[in-house]
Formats: C-alpha cells, structure tokens, sequence
C-alpha cells in the first residue's frame, strides 16, 4: 500500500502546477474551420473555464511582432466564450491571462487554406438560418462561403480580415448586431465588397446605381475602395443559379469592371503590392548628439583616472590605494554610463492611401531596426479607441522588423492638386517607368520621398492593368504607438484612387 | 616610459579622443562607421589593440610588485570599460558589456606576458621582455595577416590561430555569439605567464 502522504504532496504539486484557467481545446478553435487565408487574421472562439472569484480576463492573440489584447468579463460560475482575431501563421497562439496567471492554446491550422485569387471570392455569409442559405446560394470551389448565424456577426472588421467579400443574407426579419454596420463600413473603406438582401447601406456610400448581373438587378454603391452590392432577397432566390449572379457582383468589383481578371497574383492583406515586390531600403539610423551626461562623464572618469593615482601617491607610500581609487572612479563612471538610454529607435513608415470620394483607407509600410537583445512586438488594443488599427509582420532586411498596419476610414491625408492618372502601364502618354525615373530626378511635382512611394506603387501595380489616379501627400501621424524611445521617420505618402475600367 | 600609475589615464586618453575623433570625422561614413553599432565595435577593436601596443609595467623589484602590476591590471580594464561604456548613447551598452571577458583576458595576457618578460630578463640577461612583447604582438595581433598570405600564397589557413587573437576573434563574431570558452587559451597563457613570473621574481629582493 502506497504511503498516503508523499501522493497527497504529489496531487497538490501537480495542481499546483496546472494553470489556474483551463481553456476547452475541444470547443475552442477557429470560427472558419476548414477554411482560412494563411497571413490574415481569421475568427477564433475561445471557450475557458475561470477560477472562482475572477471578473475579467485578459486575452492575447500573439503573432511574431503583433499582439492583440482584448479584455472579457467572466461569468462566475461556467465557461466562458470569447472570440477574437487569431492570426493564420507559424508562430502564432492565443494566452488567457487571470490574476497573473495564463494559459496558452495554439489551434489547429486550417485543413483548407484560402489563397488570395481572382477566380475565388472568399466570402463570409451571415444569415438567421445558415443551414438553408447554404441550400440557397450553394457556394462551390470558385465562391467558398463560411457560413455564421447573425448571432455572430462580427463587430469588429479585424474578424474579417481574411475574407474578400461579405454577404447580408437576410430575408428581412433578422435585426443584425449592433456594431456590425461600423464593421463593414471599416471592411468596405480598405476595398472589400459587401453584397447584401436588406437595406444595410455605409453611413459614407456613394449613390446607388443600378445594373444587371447574371440576370438579376443589382444597385451597386461605392464606399472608398470598396462596393455595396444590394439586391432584392426574392429576385435572387427567383433566379436560377443565385450563386452564379453574386460571383458575378463579386468579379464586377475585384476585376474593376474588366472583362478579364487583372494580371499577377491577386492581392489580399496579407500580400501587399509594394511589399511583395520590393522594400524600401532603410536610411542610417538617427545618430543622437551627445548629451550633457556623456561630456561628465568622460570628464569625471579623465581627471578619476589622472589624479586619483597622483593624490594617492600623495596620501600613502603604497601605489595599491591609486589603483583602487581608479577601479573605484571607473566602476562609479561605469553605472550611470551603461544606464543611458541608448540612441532611440529610429523608425521609418510610409504610407499608401487609397481613397474614393470622402472615404480613405490607409495602409503603413512601418520599418524599424531590431533592438539589441530585444524584439519590436507592437500591441493593439482591440477594445481601445480611436482607429481599428491591424498591424502584421512583413518580410523584412536582415536585422530589420517590418510592419504592414491597416487603417480603415482614415481621414483623408492633405495632397497636391495635381493628379497623375495611371492607364493602360502609362501617365500621361509616356511609360509608367519613364515617368517614376522623372519624379526619382524631381522633374515632376511630387518631392523626394513621393517619388519613391509612387516608383515602389507603379512597380508593383502597373503591370497588373490597374488604373488609378495618383496624387503626392503629406502625413505626418504615427501609424503605431507604444514605443518611447524612437524616433519617426516619414519617408513619403501617395493616395491611390482606383479607377474602373468601365467607367 | 611613463610612471605604472598613468596607464589608465593614457587608456582613458586615447580611447576617448579616439572616441571623439571616429564620430566627428568626416570621412566616418566611408570607414562604416556612421552607426552607434559600428563605432563602439571600432573602440571595441582600438581597446584590444591598446592591451597590445601599450608599454607593459616596469619591471617588478620583487613578488609584492608583481601583485601591485595585478591592481594596475584591474584598474587598466576597469577604466577602458567606463571609456567605452560613455559611449553608450550611441548604442546599446550590450555590445561594450559582452567583450569585457575577452578584454580583461586581453588585459592579463598583455600584462603577464611583460612580467614574464621582465622576470626572465633578471634571470637570464637579454631583452627578454622585448622579445614575449614582440612575440606575443605576433601571435595575438597579426594572425589575420599571417592568414591572407598564407592563404594567397600557401593555399593554407590559419584560423586556428583565432582564439589567441581576440582582434580576429571580435571580427569573426562582431555580435558576441561567441563564449568565454573560444578564448580559453587567452585565459591559460595569462594564467601561466603570471604564474610563471611569479615563480621567477625573488621574493623581496633585487633581481
């Protein structure tokens, strides 16, 4: 018979060991499973038991070089639900902290991967009975849908961040979150298409228009970048493929009313133009002059080290009490010395706007050097106000962090009044390369860093067959924050307004 | 030359004006210099090479002298420490604080190997404090030499030669991804060359 002391010490060991919360792996897990886009933010649930007596809850979604912090309430007595943007990479976990203890759970990655293409419309679908609107649209391998109930439509667009699309299905009965409408007018303003059966409309839309796709009437608006598709719930079930017609919708937006899909991959989030082509390279670092504290020092540690020997000398016969006086001097030279701040970091950003009427979306280019010893990682606060900020590693240089941060329904930056309109791979009659390396030798309006923005844009996009409107700005706004000692560095700013080819 | 205890002022001296002089000269950018990073890993390299080029103590009149050389040791390595750590606004300090094991080890090979030199010298006559000096410069100094021509010439390499420079061993691993361990052999040539010397300076008397 075992010796019930030593086993009692063992259970209170291992619970002690346990962590004071316990997240249900099996009900926790992404809200899209099988389905997600690999570098995007996709939805998660989160379901953890707390410890009794805890109020709140601090929860983590923690990618390499971005955290998102989300603070619960816990029930007393259950479990607990909370859902927030995982990020779908190597690297990347979710942590419930309570009372200074945590837990940590790693989902599975999604067994369906959605890469970004103009073929496929990754769409997320919300509609009171999921089950019977899949039997209605019936998505296929060209249009994946994930289909949520409207319970658990979003209020955040940092939940959407994967999806290229997002349809209302809506017979009209079901009264939709609040919240819901910011969040999509956030996901239409950085260029998402909305296809709707109710009244939802962006608080900034354009007019509508009306057209016909796939047999069915549309009235379309536009909200910066991006689109609202309304049609009537009757005529679309009416038609005879329903599928078919919002596909339709969805490639009137994405091919910019082109016939045939724009050339290159298509791009998403998670793969930026500029970023995909080229980074810029960074400027030396911002050298700080010496303050005031280095000048005494150097001075105290000059005269420590020739008079101390020589007032020793003077004090003693012995020659060990001058050497201890300069160890003494030096190590009291050496603390504050090696408590200096340090040069700060100096970060560089730069910035691509795009913008359509009075709605503005912004994308950073955020490049700062890695911290000695240190990891730049920025964290978000998803409850916090002000804008709905989502930052994302980046490839970067050797020794080098960078950062891609989405801003939706930015204020529109202050540009030149002259337009550069992109057509066809020329600006105004002459090669879109020809017309970088003029604005590179300040032949054209735009300064410095402009030129070099629009040079790395044109790059990346001309080739495509996109056209767009192009106007040198002006920002000078930290695209994040909570980095003391740095030093930011605007490199140049344009302002992107995509124009249709059936304009 | 001058008096032992004015080694660590000259090392102040000449650390900081090189110091001032690598960040104000004009040409810096050209020597890639331009970054806080790059300066102290300069310094780094001028105080290494200070350990070598430096004249060692006078020579020791008795064991007890031999362990004073020890306290201007000490004194020497903390001072060029504090020269470099007041450059610490350029760049973080981890740079600086990472080689003070191979500078200290650099600090007590420089020093051992003059004793020693002084200690054979008052046995067996001759310029043998000269002679370690020279060879020890050699040994610790020119191995990146000896290794391009060698390697030019004779197709042969010396990189075996690397954990006795700490030059070569600071331009291998610029970022300190080395250990106490690769500069054991500093170590143990400091250890016996003080042991030695100590071993062969009278107790309390002229040599």
């Amino acid at each position: 018979m075992m010796p019930r002391a030593p086993v009692l010490a063992l259970l209170m060991l291992c619970a002690a060991a346990a962590p004071a919360q316990a997240i249900d792996a099996a009900r926790s897990g992404l809200l899209s499973a099988p389905r997600a886009r690999p570098g995007c933010f996709a939805p998660l649930r989160l379901v953890f038991e707390a410890p009794p007596g805890a109020t709140g809850a601090l929860i983590e979604s923690v990618s390499p070089g971005v955290v998102l912090t989300r603070q619960v309430n816990v029930s007393g007595t259950g479990a607990t639900e909370a859902r927030i943007p995982w990020f779908v990479g190597a690297g990347s976990f979710v942590r419930v902290t309570i009372g200074g203890a945590s837990a940590e759970f790693t989902p599975p990655m999604p067994a369906r991967p959605q890469l970004p293409s103009y073929g496929r419309h990754y769409t997320a679908v919300f509609a009171p009975d999921p089950a019977a609107a899949r039997d209605a649209l019936k998505p296929g391998d060209e249009w994946p849908c994930d289909f949520f109930t409207d319970s658990e439509a979003f209020s955040d667009w940092r939940m959407l961040d994967g999806y290229d699309a997002v349809l209302l299905f809506n017979p009209g009965s079901a009264a939709w979150p609040a919240g819901l409408a910011q969040a999509l007018s956030d996901f239409a303003s950085l260029g998402g298409a909305i296809l709707t059966t109710d009244h939802f409309a962006p608080p900034k839309a354009s007019a509508p228009t009306t057209l016909v796709l796939g047999d069915v009437a549309f009235s379309r608006q536009y909200c910066g970048a991006g689109a609202v598709y309304r049609v009537r719930h009757a005529s679309l079930l009416a038609a005879p493929q329903p599928g078919l017609a919002l596909t339709a919708a969805l490639r009137d937006h994405r091919w910019q009313g082109a016939p045939t899909p724009p050339s290159g991959p298509a791009p998403s989030r998670a793969v930026s133009e500029p970023h995909a082509r080229g980074w810029l390279v960074p400027l030396p670092p911002h050298e700080p002059s010496a303050p005031p504290l280095f000048f005494a020092l150097c001075g105290l540690l000059l005269l420590a080290s020739l008079l101390g020997p020589v007032l020793a000398a003077r004090l003693s016969k012995r020659a060990w009490p001058g050497a201890i006086c300069v160890v003494l001097a030096a190590l009291a030279v050496a603390w504050p010395a090696a408590l200096q701040p340090g040069p700060p970091l100096t970060i560089e950003a730069s910035e691509v706007e795009l913008i359509v009427g009075d709605v503005a979306s912004r994308r950073s280019f955020v490049t700062a050097p890695m911290p000695e010893g240190n990891s730049l990682v920025w964290t978000v606060n998803l409850d916090g106000p002000g804008p709905r900020l989502l930052p994302r590693q980046a490839p970067a240089r050797v020794e080098y962090g960078a950062w891609m941060v989405d801003e939706p329904d930015s204020q529109p930056l202050k540009t030149k009044p002259v337009a550069y309109e992109l057509r066809a791979g020329s600006i105004a009659g002459e090669m879109f390369r020809n017309f970088a390396a003029r604005a590179r030798r300040g032949q054209t309006s735009l300064d410095d860093g402009q030129a070099l923005v629009l040079d790395w844009w044109l790059e990346a996009s001309a080739y495509r067959g996109r056209d767009a409107a192009l106007r040198g700005a002006e920002t000078e706004t930290r695209p994040l924050a909570g980095w003391d000692n740095a030093q930011w560095r605007f490199r140049g700013a344009i302002s992107v307004t995509p124009l249709r080819q059936d304009r | 030359m001058f008096p032992d205890r004015f080694l660590p002022a000259v090392v102040v001296f000449a650390l900081l004006a090189f110091g001032a002089i690598l960040s104000a000269a004009p040409w810096r950018a050209d020597l890639g210099l331009d970054s806080g990073k790059a300066l102290l890993l300069a310094l780094l390299h001028i105080e290494l090479a200070l350990t070598l080029l430096l004249p060692g103590p006078r020579r020791p009149d008795s064991r007890r002298a031999l362990f004073m050389q020890g306290a201007w040791l000490l004194a020497c390595a903390a001072a060029s420490s504090a020269a470099l750590l007041c450059f610490a606004y350029r760049a973080q300090p981890e740079v600086v604080l990472k080689a003070r094991g191979l500078a200290l080890a650099c600090w007590a090979a420089a020093f051992g190997v003059s004793a020693l030199g002084h200690a054979l010298q008052s046995r067996l006559g001759g310029p043998w404090e000269l002679r370690l000096r020279l060879i020890w410069l050699s040994v610790a100094a020119l191995p990146a030499l000896w290794h391009y021509f060698a390697l030019e010439y004779a197709q042969r390499s010396l990189l075996h030669l690397r954990p006795l420079s700490p030059h070569w061993l600071l331009a291998a691993f610029p970022d300190g991804a080395w250990t106490e361990l690769e500069y054991w052999p500093l170590v143990a040539l400091a250890a016996t060359c003080w042991l030695a010397a100590a071993i062969l300076t009278r107790q309390g008397s002229q040599p």
